[in-house]
């Protein structure tokens, strides 16, 4: 009975890890069968570039969360940046301040700005001891009202080729019954940024103290891990994916207003959510992330393509996001009590406790 | 490696239930072909909703299919329904950009796929349409323009004193163009301040702009671009301030607003908005016609003066803009004297 059940746990867990990937899956199948417009080429090539600014910030994200923080500001990043880049590029017909920098130089600027603006926030979460949620939220409205403050009041556009490649350029084209589907350098951009993330992740000392200052930042720190550099790492990160975010974008849009990115922190707390980036930091992984972006991808495009009502759109979307911090809680539990059962399991063997559920094999197994 | 295992485990089914729905799932509608228009709107208050209303009963005459998305005053989401539009496979875009530039970029992906692109009520800069079809928004301003020069010739006698623009978001087209009528017939009266104040079409901006300006200095009269969003919190700022005075009465503060509102209407019965300057926003269905024209038929759609018998917005004219052809559908200034016209879409 008591194998039974921990079986029956085991698989639950999988399912519950992989949830993203399980519903793009389920997803993808309900879509198809609703519409036949969805599985076309069009309509699938354009689910990535789609969400591949969201994608990006959801890294950032993703590493700021594994330490147990979160960037709430990361939106306002991605809109300061978005729109001053645009400024400095456009000519004053188009809403530009008139500059007219080269696209390269200004995205040298802003990616040094999106870092510079992330390293100060971890300095400030660090070493003024400040409360990473509230002061995220003063750095969320005090950009937005900075992007405010240097606009024209108006948005602007005409980016040029070069700057808008990464976000609007193609790969090639190829013609399906007899129109012109591109293949976008984004949707390659978002595959290779998450591989590299899952390496460093996964595979550096770095990636693994960034783990450990999550799951418990004092022995983290007892184990020599020097928590508060993690920490800025982890916010320039964030801010340096804002940045970039930023231009893929503006590229994407040929253009920025005040308002671009607004109101995606949900979304992107979501995706990264619903991903299996836990809320109690240290659990998670970037591939996960990854369904839960292109999850929200394939249900943002295919909620409209199916032409459901919007109110269903955000009904569904909102249901998501409860249903990533239930299944958060729901492992939480479960790992409690499975690490409760393990520990005490260590101190009883030789006992076979109904009350506790455990039992010999389990005590072994422990060990 | 439970991970990898995991991981290997979901992706084959995954790409096994690919396969298995690229078999069977629909391949195409099936239906028999129905013209089909995808309609992009900005959100859905009192006046867009009228604008979605004229174009579906038009669609329904014609026996048209129309797909009609609403991006929350989004313009990212407005882009990612431009796609799926195209993605649909409709026969011909109609759009109200949330901002005049950024969809440009959609528009472009449109056109690419061979869909043509009307605009309905604003439209693009920088990027052609085929057409727009849109209310002559600088009318709008200018008529407001000389309301308020009236009232305050009327008051003091002399052109002099201080007017609040409460202006929608300047990213529109509409927004430019009434501050464009506007500002130019005030530029004409150098003694007239005119305080510029941007809402975004929100609300809590309204109410504080006005709140604000009115509560910090004296001010003769406001302009605001809208009366669907702008008329109830500033009434309201005014209320707070004890300056909500009707029309006629000691310390009134003029106050003229475009579209031409249910709400706008009210205000003009009972006293407290001056004048209303509305939209044809019920007619701009009259976009399908040039659709049919220029789609179906193949014809070229002419330019000139363009006359409807009866219409409140004739004579409109048709020209060629820098971003495509322009047709600009007549303003109407609304007083206590015709506000009970039966063909205001107010009143409707």
């Amino acid at each position: 009975m008591n194998k039974r059940g921990d079986y029956l746990n085991r698989v639950l867990f999988l399912l519950l890890n992989n949830i993203a990937w399980l519903l793009v899956a389920v997803s993808v199948i309900v879509f198809s069968l609703l519409s036949g417009r969805f599985l076309r080429p069009y309509t699938l090539l354009g689910i990535i570039p789609r969400v591949a600014p969201i994608g990006i910030l959801v890294i950032g994200q993703s590493f700021v969360m594994l330490t147990k923080h979160f960037d709430l500001s990361s939106e306002s990043v991605l809109g300061l940046t978005a729109f001053s880049a645009t400024l400095l590029i456009a000519s004053p017909e188009l809403g530009g301040w008139g500059t007219m920098l080269p696209g390269g130089m200004v995205i040298v600027l802003m990616l040094g700005a999106g870092v510079l603006i992330g390293m100060l926030n971890g300095l400030m979460i660090t070493k003024l001891k400040l409360n990473n949620l509230v002061y995220t939220i003063a750095v969320l409205i005090t950009l937005r009202g900075v992007s405010y403050l240097i606009s024209p009041a108006t948005s602007a556009s005409g980016l040029g080729d070069g700057f808008g490649w990464l976000g609007g350029g193609s790969l090639f084209t190829v013609m399906v019954d007899g129109k012109p589907v591109r293949v976008s350098v984004s949707l390659l951009f978002f595959f290779l940024i998450f591989a590299a993330v899952h390496i460093i992740t996964r595979y550096t000392r770095f990636g693994r103290n960034i783990y450990a200052v999550g799951a418990n930042r004092a022995a983290a720190e007892a184990a020599g891990i020097r928590s508060e550099r993690i920490i800025i790492a982890v916010y320039t990160i964030s801010g340096f994916c804002a940045a970039l975010a930023a231009w893929v974008l503006a590229g994407r849009m040929d253009s920025a207003t005040m308002k671009t990115g607004y109101h995606w922190i949900f979304s992107i707390q979501a995706a990264a959510i619903i991903g299996g980036i836990s809320l109690k930091g240290g659990r998670g992984n970037m591939i996960g992330a990854m369904g839960g972006v292109i999850l929200w991808g394939v249900l943002d495009t295919g909620l409209l393509i199916v032409q459901a009502s919007p109110w269903i759109i955000d009904a569904i979307l909102g249901g998501l996001l409860l249903l990533a911090i239930l299944l958060d809680a729901l492992k939480n539990r479960y790992l409690a009590r499975k690490t409760l059962k393990e520990q005490l399991s260590k101190s009883l063997v030789g006992l076979s406790d109904d009350y506790l559920n455990i039992n010999r094999s389990l005590a072994q197994g422990a060990k | 490696m439970t991970d990898r295992r995991t991981f290997c485990f979901y992706a084959v089914g995954f790409f096994s239930a690919m396969i298995l729905v690229c078999g069977c799932g629909k391949q195409g509608d099936g239906s028999e072909k129905v013209f089909t228009v995808g309609a992009l709107h900005p959100e859905m208050n009192a006046f867009h909703s009228a604008i979605k209303n004229s174009v579906d009963k038009r669609a329904e005459e014609k026996g048209w299919k129309i797909i009609n998305f609403s991006a929350g005053t989004s313009a990212e989401k407005q882009l990612d329904q431009m796609e799926s539009l195209i993605a649909l496979g409709v026969d011909a875009i109609l759009i109200c950009p949330i901002d005049a530039k950024s969809i440009g970029s959609g528009v472009k992906k449109a056109r690419d796929a061979g869909i043509p692109v009307y605009g309905v009520d604003r439209s693009t800069v920088g990027t052609p349409l085929n057409m727009t079809v849109q209310a002559d928004n600088e009318m709008g301003g200018r008529q407001a323009a000389v309301g308020a020069v009236a009232f305050l010739k009327k008051k003091y006698g002399e052109h002099k004193g201080v007017v609040l623009e409460l202006q929608g978001d300047m990213a529109s087209s509409v927004a430019q163009m009434r501050n464009k009528g506007f500002n130019e017939h005030m530029a004409k009266y150098p003694n007239i301040k005119v305080l510029s104040k941007p809402t975004e079409w929100d609300q809590d901006k309204f109410f504080k702009g006005a709140l604000d300006v009115v509560g910090s200095q004296s001010v003769d009269a406001i302009f605001s671009h809208t009366d669907v969003i702008g008329t109830t919190p500033i009434l309201s700022a005014l209320a707070q301030l004890g300056k909500k005075i009707k029309a006629g009465q000691k310390g009134h503060i003029w106050y003229g607003a475009i579209d031409g509102s249910p709400t706008g209407l009210k205000a003009v019965r009972e006293g407290w908005q001056d004048a209303s300057y509305s939209q044809p926003c019920t007619d701009c269905g009259i976009v399908l016609d040039f659709v049919e024209k220029e789609v179906l038929k193949g014809e070229t759609i002419a330019t000139g003066p363009f006359i409807k018998e009866g219409a409140l917005w004739s004579p409109a004219r048709i020209f060629q803009a820098d971003n495509g052809l322009m047709m600009l559908l007549a303003t109407t200034v609304v007083t206590k004297d015709n506000v009970d016209d039966k063909r205001l879409w107010g009143n409707q």
